[in-house]
C-alpha cells in the first residue's frame, strides 16, 4: 500500500512540473484571460458605467448578441460567427466586450493563439466592438489558427460589458467552440496497441487494440479482444503508465468493440487537454485483470500512429439492407417469411430508403394488431379430442399461435417475458391447470405492450403463479402455533423478476461498496418482510357444479376441473389472512423502501400494500438495466454492450413502459448495425423453440385440419388474428431442450449469464442459450429434426382420442417454393443448389453464410446438394439448415 | 500457483485436441481407431480405479426430515416443538444403530436418530455400516456463529439462501468467486490417471458448476439419463455434408459457432468409446435391471441415471480413464408447500436409486471403489410455513449430506449435530431455525478429494478456502468418514 501511494505521489509532482511546462509553452488560457479581463474593465472604468441594471432609453442604443455558427473548425477553416444587434439609438458607437472560455474548468477554453476576430465587413476586431451610424447589426467571424497542436474542442464566450453610450439586451453573452477538425471518417486518428504479459505475469494470452479519435478530438472509440487468458477475467481497466494509477474502469468485461470513451478526466487529470496530450504522448494502457493475476495479465499500451488510414464509413448496401430486413424479422417475430420481408422491403424502397423508419412503423402495426388467444384455441382443440389429456392441447396449442398469429411481435414478447416471469408446467398442479396456464400466456401477451410494473402485478397475482412460488394460501405469522409466511415469491420477485442480487448501474455494471465488493440489494431479514406482504393471498374464485361462484374460503383446495375458474381470475386478498403492519423493505440507492402501517386491516388495504411495493421494486434503480438486459438477450445478443443497456434502461423508465423498451432494443444502432454479420461475438445461438419456429414458419408447416372453416375445421373465427392457412399443429412432445411454459424451475431454461467452458468464458462473454446444448441434447434435437423431415410431427394421443387419421394430423413442413426455385433457376446443378443455399441461408441466417469470410459451409453445401439424388435433396438442404453450425447463430 | 497455460504439455495439448476437434471423432469412427483406443486404454485398466459420484439434491433438502431424533430426549423435544406440522411421529422413523454416539451442539451426546419412513433401504445400509451421515454442513468461508452472523462480524458467503448461488457455491468453494467446480479441479489433478479420449468428467443431469475445470481443458461429457444417445438416420451424403461443415469451422469463425463444433465434435467421440463401455458392461453378467427392480427402482430418473453411472463404472476399460467423476442430480427439493407428501415422493426415490446402486455396485465388484456422496445447496427452516396440511418449509443454511461407498466407516454421525434449539444456539434467525453450519461442506469435501488421490498439500488447489479451517484431518472435527483415517 505504502509504496503505491509514494510512487504516486512522486508520479503526481512529475506531471505537475511537465503540466506547467506545457502550459506555459502553449500560451495558457489564464495569462490570455487575465489581459481581456483587465482591458474590458479599464473600458467600463473609464465610461463610469453604473453598476445598477441599466433602464432602456430612447436616446440609447440597446446591444444584444446572438451565435450564428456555433463552430469554428481549424483544418477546413471553417468559421463560427457572432452577430451583435441593436435597438434603439443608431449613433456611431464603441462596445465594450470580455472574452472568455468555459466555465468548465475541466473543458477546453479558447485563448488568443487559438482565433482572431474579423468583422465579415471587413477588418479586426479591435479593443471595442465598433458600430457605425445606422448599421443596426454586424456580424463578427471567428477565424481558427491552424497551429497543428492537438487541442480538445475549446469555447469562447463574447460577452457584452457596461457602457456609458448604451445599454445591454437580455442577449448579452454568446458563445462558440473551436476544434481541430470535423468528426468525418478521414480526420479520425488512429491509435494501436498489442497486448502481452504485463510485468512478469506467465501468460500466452494475446490481443490487439484500435482506438479511434474523432476529429474534434472530443471522444474515442475503443476496440479490442484477446484470447487465451490464463484464468477468468475479473476487469479491465484504462491506467496511466509508468506506475499504472487508474484513468477508467470499464464498466464490463470480456471483448471491447466500439466501445465510447469520452475522455473525461480521471484519475491525477483535471482537465480534458491533460487527457489528451497524455493520449498522444503514448502513456495510456489497457490492461486485463484476471483471477491468477490480480493487477494485470496482459495489458496494451495505446500509440497513436499517423501512418494508418482511419477506417472510412461505408454507406450500407443494398444487399446489406435485405440482411437488415431479415435479421430485424427473425429478431422480432417467431422467423421470416418472404411475404413479411416482401412488405418491408418495398417501403424502404418507396420511403427513400430509411429502414429505422419503416421498422419503425412497422413497430406501431404490431401494437395495434389484435391479440390471438392461447385460450381459445386451447379450448377449441380440446373439444375435438375427447379423452385426452387437455394439458397435450394446451402445449401444442402455442405452435399455431407462433407459426400463424397475425401479432407476431407481440407473441414473441410474451415468449420474452415468460422467460423472465417463469412459470413451469413439469409441476403437476400447474400442467392440470390447463385454462389457468393459456390464460398466464395471454396475459403476458396482453402486457406485452403495456409495462412491466403492470405486467409483474398480473403475474404476482395470477394463480398458477401462486401455485408455482407457493404464495396461493400463504398465511401470515403464527407464533403461538410456531409458523411463519412463506418466502418463496419475496425472494424471487427480487432476485428474478425486478433487480436482483445486487445494485447496479444505469449500464448493467455491478456498483461496488466502500469495500469494493458488489452491494447486495436485500438479506435474508428483508426477504422475510417481503413475505409478510405476500400473505393472505388465495383464489377469488370457483366452480359451484358448472357456475362461477366467489371463493370465500381462505384454504381452498387446488382442483382442475374443466371450468377451471379459480385458475383464470386473479388472486385476492384474505384480510384475516395478511400480515398488516409497517414493514422496512429493500434498499434503493441508498434509501431503504419502508411500508407503513395500514390504517384499517381490509383487503383494500392490503391491495394498496402490494401495490406500493411493486412501484418501488419497478421504479428501483436497478430493475431498469437488470430486465433490459435480459430482454436484449432474448430479442438480439447475448453480450449487448453497456451503452445499448443504458440506452433501453433509460427507455424502460420508472414503470417500465414496454413499448419504449421494444422500439430501444429493436432500433438501437447496435441492433442495427449491418456489419456484425462477421462478428465473432455479437448475437445469441438460436433458442431450440425459435429454431424450431422460423423453419416451420419459412416452410409453413401444416396439418390438414385448418383453424378456421374448411373440410375438417375447428371453425374459429381466425380472420383477424391468424394468417388464413393456419392448421392445427397437433405436433406432440419436442425434445428440443425447451417446452414453452416448461422451465424445470423459476431460474429459466438457462441463466443468462451462462458462460461456456474454453473461448467464451475466457473472453468473459455469454451465451445463455448454450446450457442447453450438452452432447447428449445436441443429438436428440437433430433427431427431432430427421423427424420432422422423415415423419412429420404427430402427438401419438390425438388420433386415439379423435376421428383425425394420422395423415390428416401429422404436421408436415412444405417447401414447394425449394422445388420451385430449383426448377425455375437457370444453369447447371451447381447454379441450381447455389440458389437453394443462398435462399435458406437468406431468411434462416440472415445471409450470414454468404457474407462470411469462411465459404467451407456454403460451399459444402452447394457441393452436396447439386450432387445429390433428386428425390433427396430438398431434405437433405433442410437437414443441413438444420444441423449445420453457420444456422445455429442469430447475428 | 503460476499460470501454466503457455506451459502445457504435448500430450496435454493433445487431449485438447481430441475433446475438441472433429478430426478424432470422424477417425475414431472406422474400426481400426476403435480398435487402436481399446488397446491403449488396457495400459490404464489396472485395479488402481476409484470414481466419486456426486448426487446432488437440487432445491434444497429438508434433511432434517431425513434423518431426524427418534427417541425420547431433548432433541426430540426441540425437533416437535420447531417442527410442529411438518413433524414426522418418532413411530414411523426406520430404527438406525450408530456405532458411536453423536456428537450434539452444546456438548451433549445422542444415539437415538431414526430415517424417514420412506428410507428403510437407506437405514438398512446405515445399519450394514455402508453409509454415514454428515452433519449439519454448509456453504462457510470461515468458522462462523450465530452470534458473528448476527452481529455481522463475520465474512459470509455471498448471497446465503438463494438458490443458483447457494449451488454453485456448494459444488465449489464459497470463498471465491466461481472459476472451477471441485469435481472439474479434481480430474485437472487427476490427469496421470485418466489417459482416454472421453472426458473423465460424465454427467447424466446436463452441465453444472460442479465440473466446470479450472482451465477450461477437460469439458465434462453429459449422458442422457439412460446412457447414449445416438444419431439417427445419419449416413451418407447428410453424414458427409454435416462433418465436411464441421470441419470447415474455422478460428475466426462467431465463438458460438466453434462451441457448437466442440460439442458436436465430442459426442461424435463419446459415441464409440460409450458405446464400447455399455458394451462392455452387457458382458460382465450383472443384470441391472432387476437388481433395480428388486430395489423399488426401476423407473424413476434417479435410479436410471444411476443404473447409466454403474455401467459406465462396470465398462470403464474402454474409456481409460481411473478417476472419473460423475454428477448426478435429483430435482424437486425445494418443497416451500406439501413438504410431508412431496419429500415424502423424494424420499422414496432417492431411498430406491441408492439402494439399487449399491448392489448394482457390489455384483460388479466396485462398491469399494466408489464413493458416494448426497448432498444439497442448503437445509430448509426448521419452522414450517404453515399449519395447513399442504405447508412447507424455507430456504435455509446447514443440513446433511451422506456418504456411502465400501471405504467409509459407516453407521456414523460426522461433525456436529444442531441442538434444535430456535432462537439460540445455532439458529441464524429470529426463530426460523436455519441452523448455521457446524462443519464447512468444503471440508468433507477436501476428505473425499484426498480419498480420490489428492495429496493434502494440494487440497487448497481445490478449496482456496482450506486453509481458514482447521484440517479435517485433526480428531476434533470428527470428520475421519473414510476407512483407516480413524484417529
Amino acid at each position: 500500500m505504502k509504496l503505491g501511494l509514494n510512487s504516486n505521489n512522486d508520479l503526481i509532482s512529475k506531471l505537475t512540473t511537465k503540466l506547467i511546462n506545457k502550459l506555459t509553452r502553449k500560451l495558457p488560457l489564464a495569462k490570455s484571460s487575465f489581459v481581456i479581463v483587465a482591458f474590458s474593465y479599464a473600458l467600463t472604468g473609464c465610461g463610469g458605467g453604473s453598476e445598477e441594471t441599466p433602464t432602456p432609453s430612447p436616446e440609447k442604443s440597446v446591444i444584444g448578441i446572438t451565435t450564428v455558427t456555433e463552430l469554428a473548425i481549424e483544418k477546413s477553416n471553417q468559421l463560427a460567427k457572432f452577430n451583435i444587434q441593436r435597438s434603439g439609438a443608431t449613433t456611431a458607437i464603441n462596445i465594450s466586450y470580455s472574452l472568455n472560455g468555459s466555465s468548465d474548468s475541466a473543458k477546453g477554453s479558447a485563448t488568443q493563439a487559438d482565433y482572431q476576430l474579423i468583422y465579415s465587413d471587413g477588418g479586426n476586431v479591435g479593443t471595442t466592438i465598433e458600430l457605425g451610424e445606422n448599421q443596426n447589426t454586424r456580424v463578427i467571424e471567428v477565424h481558427p489558427i491552424q497551429d497543428n497542436l492537438h487541442e480538445v474542442p475549446e469555447a469562447l464566450t463574447l460577452t457584452i460589458t457596461n457602457g456609458t453610450s448604451y445599454t445591454i439586451a437580455a442577449e448579452k453573452s454568446a458563445q462558440i467552440s473551436i476544434t481541430d477538425a470535423s468528426n468525418s471518417s478521414e480526420n479520425a486518428k488512429v491509435f494501436l496497441g498489442t497486448f502481452s504479459a504485463q510485468g512478469d505475469a506467465i501468460t500466452s494470452a494475446t490481443g490487439v487494440l484500435s482506438l479511434i479519435l474523432q476529429g474534434d478530438n472530443e471522444q474515442a472509440k475503443l476496440n479490442y479482444t484477446f484470447s487465451d487468458l490464463g484464468a477468468i477475467q475479473t476487469d479491465q481497466h484504462i491506467h496511466l503508465a509508468p506506475a499504472g494509477s487508474m484513468i477508467k474502469d470499464i464498466e464490463f468485461t470480456g471483448t471491447v468493440s466500439d466501445y465510447q470513451w469520452d475522455l473525461a478526466p480521471g484519475g491525477i487529470f483535471t482537465t480534458e487537454q491533460q487527457m489528451l496530450d497524455t493520449l498522444f504522448e503514448g502513456k495510456f494502457f489497457v490492461n486485463i485483470h484476471t483471477a491468477d493475476y490480480q493487477q494485470g495479465e496482459i495489458s496494451a499500451a495505446i500509440n497513436y500512429d499517423a501512418n494508418v488510414e482511419p477506417p472510412a464509413d461505408t454507406p450500407i448496401t443494398e444487399a446489406a439492407v435485405d440482411r437488415d430486413i431479415i435479421r430485424f424479422l427473425n429478431q422480432a417475430t417467431f422467423g421470416a417469411t418472404p411475404e413479411e420481408y416482401q412488405t418491408l422491403r418495398d417501403k424502404i424502397d418507396s420511403d427513400g430508403g430509411n429502414r429505422i423508419q419503416v421498422y419503425s412503423a412497422w413497430l406501431e402495426q404490431q401494437f395495434a394488431k389484435p391479440q390471438t388467444s392461447l385460450l381459445a384455441l386451447t379450448d377449441a382443440s380440446i373439444t375435438l379430442f375427447g379423452e385426452e389429456s387437455e394439458s397435450f392441447s394446451r402445449r401444442d396449442a402455442f405452435w399455431p399461435v407462433a407459426l400463424y398469429g397475425n401479432d407476431q411481435l407481440r407473441q414473441r414478447i410474451a415468449l420474452a417475458l415468460s422467460e423472465i416471469l417463469v412459470i413451469g408446467d413439469n409441476n403437476n398442479i400447474v400442467r392440470k391447470a390447463h385454462r389457468g396456464v393459456a390464460h398466464y400466456w395471454d396475459q403476458l401477451a396482453s402486457n406485452a405492450f403495456s409495462s412491466y410494473r403492470k405486467t409483474l402485478e398480473d403475474a404476482s397475482l395470477h394463480p398458477v403463479m401462486g401455485i408455482w412460488l407457493s404464495h396461493l394460501r400463504n398465511q401470515k405469522t403464527n407464533l403461538e402455533l410456531g409458523y411463519y409466511p412463506d418466502e418463496n415469491y419475496a425472494r424471487e420477485i427480487m432476485q428474478l423478476f425486478t433487480f436482483g442480487l445486487v445494485h447496479r448501474q444505469k449500464n448493467g455494471a455491478i456498483k461496488l461498496g466502500e469495500d469494493n465488493l458488489p452491494i447486495a440489494t436485500y438479506d435474508n431479514e428483508v426477504i422475510k418482510e417481503m413475505a409478510k406482504v405476500f400473505t393472505g393471498l388465495s383464489f377469488s374464485y370457483k366452480n359451484n357444479e358448472t357456475a362461477k361462484v366467489d371463493n370465500n374460503y381462505f384454504l381452498l383446495g387446488n382442483a382442475t376441473n374443466d371450468y377451471q375458474y379459480r385458475w383464470t381470475e386473479p388472486m385476492k386478498f384474505f384480510a384475516d389472512q395478511h400480515e398488516f403492519g409497517a414493514k422496512t423493505l429493500f434498499n434503493d440507492n441508498g434509501n431503504t423502501v419502508t411500508i407503513p402501517a395500514n390504517s384499517e386491516e381490509t383487503a383494500e388495504e392490503a391491495k394498496q400494500e402490494l401495490s406500493q411495493v411493486l412501484d418501488a421494486l419497478v421504479s428501483h434503480q436497478t430493475t431498469a438495466p437488470f430486465i433490459s438486459r435480459k430482454l436484449i438477450q432474448r430479442l438480439v445478443t447475448s453480450n449487448p454492450s453497456a451503452d445499448y443497456i443504458e440506452r433501453v434502461a433509460n427507455a424502460f423508465g420508472q414503470t417500465g413502459d414496454l413499448k419504449a423498451v421494444i422500439r430501444a432494443i429493436l432500433l438501437d444502432k447496435e441492433a442495427r448495425n449491418p456489419n456484425v454479420v462477421t462478428s465473432t461475438t455479437f448475437g445469441k445461438m438460436k433458442e431450440p423453440i425459435l429454431q424450431m419456429t422460423a423453419l416451420m414458419r419459412l416452410f409453413n408447416a401444416s396439418s390438414k385440419i385448418p383453424l378456421g372453416a374448411g373440410t375438417n375445421g375447428l371453425n374459429l373465427a381466425i380472420a383477424e388474428q391468424y394468417s388464413s392457412n393456419a392448421t392445427l399443429l397437433r405436433v406432440g412432445e419436442l425434445y428440443i431442450g425447451q417446452r414453452v411454459l416448461g422451465s424445470p424451475s423459476v431460474f429459466n431454461f438457462f441463466l443468462p449469464d451462462f458462460a461456456p467452458t474454453g473461448k467464451i468464458a475466457s473472453q468473459s462473454l455469454v451465451a445463455p442459450e448454450l446450457q442447453l446444448l450438452t452432447e447428449t441434447q445436441l443429438f436428440i434435437t437433430l433427431n427431432t429434426y430427421h423427424k420432422l423431415l422423415s415423419k412429420g410431427f404427430l402427438r401419438s394421443t390425438v388420433t386415439k382420442n379423435s376421428e383425425y387419421t394420422t395423415e390428416q394430423a401429422t404436421v408436415q413442413l412444405n417447401p414447394a417454393q425449394l422445388t420451385t426455385l430449383w426448377q425455375q433457376t437457370e444453369g447447371d446443378n451447381t447454379v441450381k443448389a447455389t440458389a437453394l443455399v443462398d435462399y435458406l441461408d437468406f431468411y434462416l441466417n440472415a445471409g450470414q453464410l454468404k457474407a462470411s469470410d469462411n465459404q467451407s459451409t456454403r460451399q459444402t453445401l452447394i457441393e452436396t446438394l447439386a450432387a445429390t439424388e433428386e428425390e433427396q435433396r430438398i431434405k437433405l438442404a433442410l437437414y443441413g439448415a438444420s444441423a449445420m453450425p453457420e444456422f445455429m447463430v442469430q447475428r | 500457483m503460476k499460470n501454466n497455460n503457455n506451459q502445457l504439455s504435448r500430450r496435454r495439448f493433445l487431449k485438447r485436441s481430441s475433446y475438441l476437434t472433429l478430426g478424432s471423432a470422424s477417425l475414431a469412427n472406422s474400426i481400426g481407431l476403435a480398435g487402436l483406443v481399446n488397446s491403449s486404454n488396457s495400459i490404464a485398466a489396472t485395479d488402481d480405479y476409484k470414481a466419486l459420484v456426486f448426487v446432488f439434491l437440487a432445491g434444497g433438502n429438508d434433511s432434517f426430515n431425513m434423518v431426524a431424533p427418534k427417541s425420547t430426549g431433548n432433541l426430540r423435544t426441540n425437533y416437535e416443538q420447531g417442527r410442529r406440522s411438518v413433524a414426522l411421529a418418532a413411530d414411523e422413523l426406520h430404527s438406525i444403530n450408530l456405532t458411536k454416539n453423536a456428537l450434539i451442539f452444546g456438548g451433549e451426546e445422542y444415539n437415538g436418530f431414526g430415517m424417514h419412513p420412506a428410507c428403510g433401504h437407506m437405514a438398512e445400509m446405515f445399519n450394514n455400516q455402508e453409509l454415514s451421515v454428515l452433519c449439519n454442513i454448509g456453504n462457510i468461508t470461515v468458522p462462523t456463529t450465530r452470534e458473528q452472523f448476527l452481529d455481522k462480524s463475520v465474512e459470509l458467503p455471498p448471497q446465503l439462501f438463494s438458490h443458483s448461488d447457494q449451488q454453485r457455491q456448494f459444488q465449489s468453494d464459497p470463498g471465491s468467486k466461481f472459476t472451477f467446480g471441485w469435481g472439474g479441479r479434481m480430474a485437472e489433478l487427476s490427469e496421470n490417471y485418466n489417459t482416454g479420449t472421453v472426458s473423465p468428467l460424465i454427467s447424466v443431469s446436463g452441465l453444472n458448476s460442479f465440473q466446470v475445470s479450472k482451465n477450461s481443458i477437460i469439458n465434462p461429457y453429459v449422458m442422457s439419463t439412460d446412457g447414449l444417445t445416438k444419431l439417427d438416420g445419419f449416413t451418407g451424403d447428410r453424414q458427409t455434408m454435416v462433418e465436411n461443415a464441421m470441419n470447415g469451422v474455422v478460428d475466426n469463425d462467431h465463438l458460438m459457432i466453434q462451441k457448437y463444433r466442440d460439442v458436436f465434435s465430442s459426442a461424435r467421440n463419446a459415441q464409440t468409446i460409450i458405446g464400447n463401455a455399455f458394451t462392455q458392461a452387457d458382458t460382465n453378467n450383472v443384470d441391472y435391471d432387476t437388481i433395480f427392480t428388486a430395489a423399488d427402482a426401476n423407473n424413476t430418473k434417479t435410479s436410471r441415471r444411476l443404473k447409466t453411472v454403474a455401467k459406465m463404472i462396470a465398462g470403464r476399460s474402454s474409456t481409460g480413464n481411473n478417476r472419473p467423476v460423475f454428477f448426478v442430480q435429483m430435482n424437486g427439493f425445494d418443497t416451500h408447500q406439501n413438504l410431508l407428501i412431496d419429500h415424502n415422493d423424494l424420499m422414496t426415490e432417492l431411498n430406491a436409486a441408492l439402494k439399487g446402486f449399491r448392489d448394482a455396485l457390489t455384483a460388479q465388484g466396485d462398491f469399494d471403489k466408489v464413493l458416494t456422496f448426497v448432498g444439497s445447496e442448503f437445509g430448509r427452516t426448521f419452522t414450517p410455513n404453515g399449519d395447513s396440511a399442504d405447508s412447507g418449509t424455507d430456504h435455509a443454511w446447514g443440513g446433511h449430506g451422506l456418504v456411502m461407498g465400501g471405504m467409509i466407516n459407516g453407521g456414523e454421525f460426522f461433525g456436529t449435530h444442531p441442538d434444535l434449539k430456535l432462537e439460540q444456539g445455532l439458529d441464524a434467525s429470529t426463530g426460523r431455525g436455519r441452523w448455521v453450519p457446524t462443519t464447512a461442506t468444503t471440508q468433507c469435501a477436501a476428505v473425499m478429494a484426498n480419498w480420490f488421490g489428492i495429496s493434502e498439500n494440494d487440497l487448497s488447489k481445490l478449496f482456496p478456502s482450506y486453509e481458514n479451517f482447521p484440517s479435517p484431518f485433526e480428531a476434533s472435527e470428527n470428520l475421519a468418514f473414510i476407512k483407516g483415517e480413524s484417529l
